[in-house]
């Protein structure tokens, strides 16, 4: 009986342990011709109409292309069009692709094209990411491989508009008509990769698509796996489960860049933290105040020291790479400019050596957030410290992200902006399309002064708006660079803005994965055709 | 016995309906507008009122209910303001592998906490009883993050047998359900030595050991003693483990309605969060049924 036991006891235990080997072995092979990624969230929706936000477009931008794309240096570039004209002010002729399909097999043609317009520019439901697009109007099929683009009105930037995937990515008619409100769950669009299979919060799995116009991908499969906790991406990464993660928490960053079997691309991004001011408070009124400001804040110790070196500090209203970028000064940190500054408006320091004037202490209301930016919350504080080192009182008050959206731009103060509870607040934009149009028509301008828009300044003096007008109007690059440093000047003198820093992209890939060169746009860093995998 | 179930059937109708109201309530009245979270940098007011009207946000929080009742109904739970997937489709996906989670957590805190909480009680205040109780709030005191990837650590890491995250086989259901069972265990340990202590106090364990009835046959007759008070600690522990599986599945990407709930929240998918309160509701109304129910089988004193 008890030989009998002990024989039983000893199998079982071999089998448990021929059964740890086979785990072992399982868990650390990588499946050939195989890349994956991990990621914090998983994506929305792969339609491009639905869904706007970066792990949505991070892995569709593999499936869909634009008529024109935009490439590493933010220069449009060919893709489903090859060549395009101006045939009047206000439309575009496009010349497209010959022998492309969708990845359904159907053709691409100009039809497709006209029915992806319409469907984004639908006024019933139209796309989420439509007001980020400008005035683009409607499309007209001229023949099968001619389309005309219309905008409303004279659009320099129009190029730029088309390249957004996430409103114009070209979708295959036929998908659309057969999975209806569930395309999102079975996107098809004629790019490198197909999709394959979304296990909703676990992975998506995308599959190389053999007929592809350009660059044929390398690779057979493109997994996106979701891990939300970053220490567990770390440890999947480290037990070699998984070839890279996509914007790894700050923290991890310095030691997977000593991992000796990984590479660290960091490049500048287009996403700029900046505070801005109301200009219609009376003591923000005026602009050797709001100079001041500008004087008192180190942004190269938020950059260096809050953010750990993965921003720089901003250089201006718009990161440097964006087109219409120019380099008309910055306020350089220097706490006795900043008082000289404040003197000189009329704030000199009371009995209790703090500045006042008429009486009146030197109070400022700032509104921060926390969420959407790692350290959001952290900077605020940050920036409430160094105000307070003028002697301000600081009221800092920090919000969630998207109710500090709410409170900005849809709750405008009965009074008028001058009896705003806000002086100053703390806001991240991205300038998505690398054209300065978009950030500076889209955030500062007469039309998107609150109700209308997002200009919570409420600043937007003619001679600047006449600027960025010539800029946004004319299709010449000349005229548009002249134009936006006249604007960029104006801003800066005015000093509407304190702009804090721009934040770098970061991807951590395994030194097997070959040929990965990063993408200035968020969007488009997990573009995978050209990357290939040694083993 | 029909009418008790029918009757607590029919009463647990009003229970599930006032949660999701208060729920729906409670999210329209917090702050963060679902439109201007799914519309990002395209939030214009334009844009965020259309999507309000697209939406059926711009209706008072009474009419939209109404509204989703009336659908309800046909079991239509609406689509998700973020991928437009139907509501009924996500749970569909999710909540088996919940299920799963919450089942195979059960099993092991039943497997780790009945025997630790039986042995407890029986050699009460011995060195066994001290350190078994202390092992168990070693357990209570570790957070299932901390556990979670410290298993990571050590078990993907170090020794490679278990894959970190994620699910597909067995060997990814090991780590969370350890995590989130040896937590609800270390909790059911103490109920069980309570319980059993007190069972063990009745006169009627008195009169079988006078009578001469050997140890296991009293540790019998305390047992099925104490399964009601057991049963019913169960019933709360699933509810336990329903809370606590979106830490776990957060840490171990178990793609479970806890994962769904926490991106529901944080991307205000209003119509979302509602479904999922429903099921959530659902699963623990009816878990608690099923331990009334179970009670008139258990103990033949209960009238039928």
């Amino acid at each position: 009986m008890r030989t009998a036991s002990i024989r039983w006891f000893s199998t079982l235990t071999g089998v448990v342990c021929l059964m740890a080997l086979a785990a072992v072995a399982q868990t650390r092979a990588a499946q050939p011709g195989t890349l994956t990624i991990a990621e914090s969230s998983d994506a929305d929706s792969l339609d491009p109409k639905l869904a706007t936000a970066a792990p949505s477009v991070l892995v569709y931008s593999n499936i869909f292309d634009t008529l024109v794309e935009q490439g590493r240096d933010l220069i449009m570039k060919p893709a489903l069009a090859t060549s395009w004209e101006q045939t009047d002010p206000v439309t575009w002729r496009f010349h497209l692709r010959k022998d492309v399909k969708f990845q359904d097999g159907t053709a691409f043609d100009a039809q497709a094209v006209k029915f992806t317009f319409d469907r984004a520019l639908s006024k019933t439901s139209p796309a989420r990411g439509l007001s980020m697009a400008g005035p683009i109007a409607q499309a007209t099929v001229v023949d099968d491989s001619t389309i005309d683009i219309a905008t409303t009105k004279p659009f320099g930037p129009v190029l730029a508009a088309l390249s957004e995937v996430f409103v114009f990515g070209i979708v295959s008619p036929a998908a659309v008509e057969k999975y209806g409100a569930d395309f999102g769950h079975h996107p098809v669009g004629t790019g490198p990769f197909a999709f394959d299979s979304w296990q909703k919060n676990d992975q998506i799995v995308l599959r190389r698509n053999p007929d592809y116009w350009g660059q044929k991908a390398k690779i057979d499969r493109l997994v996106f796996k979701i891990i939300p906790e970053a220490s567990s991406q770390a440890i999947a990464f480290g037990a070699g489960e998984i070839d890279g993660i996509m914007a790894p928490d700050a923290n991890l960053i310095a030691r997977l860049k000593a991992d000796p079997t990984a590479n660290v691309y960091e490049v500048p991004g287009l996403r700029m933290l900046f505070l801005g001011i109301n200009t219609k408070r009376p003591v923000f009124s005026d602009v050797r105040v709001r100079r001041a400001l500008n004087h008192a804040i180190d942004t190269g110790a938020i950059a260096s020291a809050l953010l750990k070196g993965h921003a720089t500090p901003a250089q201006g209203y718009l990161p440097k790479q964006v087109f219409g970028y120019a380099d008309v000064g910055t306020y350089k940190y220097d706490l006795g400019a900043a008082k000289s500054l404040l003197a000189e408006a009329g704030w000199k320091p009371g009995p209790d050596g703090k500045p006042q004037k008429d009486g009146q202490p030197f109070t400022i209301n700032l509104w921060g957030y926390t969420g959407r930016d790692p350290n959001s919350r952290l900077i605020s504080e940050a920036v409430q410290g160094e105000l307070q080192r003028l002697g301000a009182t600081v009221n800092l008050r920090v919000w969630d992200y998207s109710e500090l959206s709410t409170a900005l731009w849809q709750e405008v103060p009965k009074g008028g902006p001058e009896t705003a509870p806000y002086d100053i607040f703390m806001l991240g934009w991205t300038t998505i399309t690398g054209d300065a149009d978009f950030t500076l028509y889209g955030q500062i301008s007469d039309i998107s002064i609150p109700p209308k828009g997002l200009n919570a300044t409420y600043w937007a003096a003619p001679d600047y708006m006449a600027d960025i007008e010539r800029g946004r109007t004319s299709t010449e690059a000349t005229v548009r660079v002249a134009a936006y440093r006249d604007a960029l000047t104006k801003l800066y003198d005015q000093a509407i803005w304190v702009p804090l820093v721009v934040i770098n992209q970061v991807v951590v890939l395994k030194k097997r994965v070959t040929g990965y060169t990063p993408h200035p746009v968020e969007y488009y860093m997990l573009r995978m055709a050209d990357v290939g995998l040694e083993n | 016995m029909r009418r008790y179930v029918v009757r607590r059937v029919l009463l647990s109708v009003p229970v599930v309906l006032g949660v999701v109201f208060a729920v729906a309530l409670i999210v329209r009245l917090t702050p963060g507008d679902p439109a201007i979270v799914l519309l990002g940098q395209g939030a214009t007011p334009d844009a965020v009122a259309a999507l309000h009207r697209e939406l059926g946000l711009n209706q008072s929080v009474i009419v939209q209910f109404l509204h989703y009742l009336g659908n309800a109904v046909e079991l239509d739970l609406g689509r998700s303001y973020r991928s437009n997937e139907r509501v009924t489709d996500i749970i569909a996906t999710a909540l088996p592998n919940t299920l799963l989670l919450t089942g195979a957590g059960l099993g092991i805190s039943l497997t780790i906490g009945l025997p630790m909480g039986i042995a407890s009680a029986i050699w009460r205040n011995t060195g066994l009883d001290h350190s078994l109780t202390g092992i168990s709030l070693l357990g209570l005191s570790m957070p299932v993050f901390w556990t979670g990837i410290i298993m990571q650590w050590l078990f993907s890491f170090e020794l490679g047998w278990l894959p970190t995250a994620g699910i597909g086989s067995w060997r990814h259901l090991v780590m969370p359900a350890l995590a989130v069972g040896s937590y609800t265990a270390a909790n059911f340990v103490r109920m069980v030595r309570a319980t059993v202590i007190e069972v063990m106090r009745e006169d009627f364990v008195r009169t079988a050991r006078a009578k001469g009835l050997r140890p296991g046959g009293v540790l019998h007759h305390v047992l099925r003693n104490a399964t009601i008070p057991l049963v019913t600690t169960l019933g709360l522990q699933v509810g336990l483990l329903l809370g606590g599986s979106i830490l776990t599945e957060t840490v171990f990407a178990w793609p479970g309605i806890g994962l769904q709930m926490i991106q529901a929240i944080n991307g205000r998918d209003l119509v979302l969060i509602q479904g999922l309160v429903l099921v959530t509701a659902l699963l623990f109304v009816g878990a608690n049924l099923i331990v009334d129910i179970s009670y008139v089988f258990l103990d033949p004193r209960i009238e039928r």
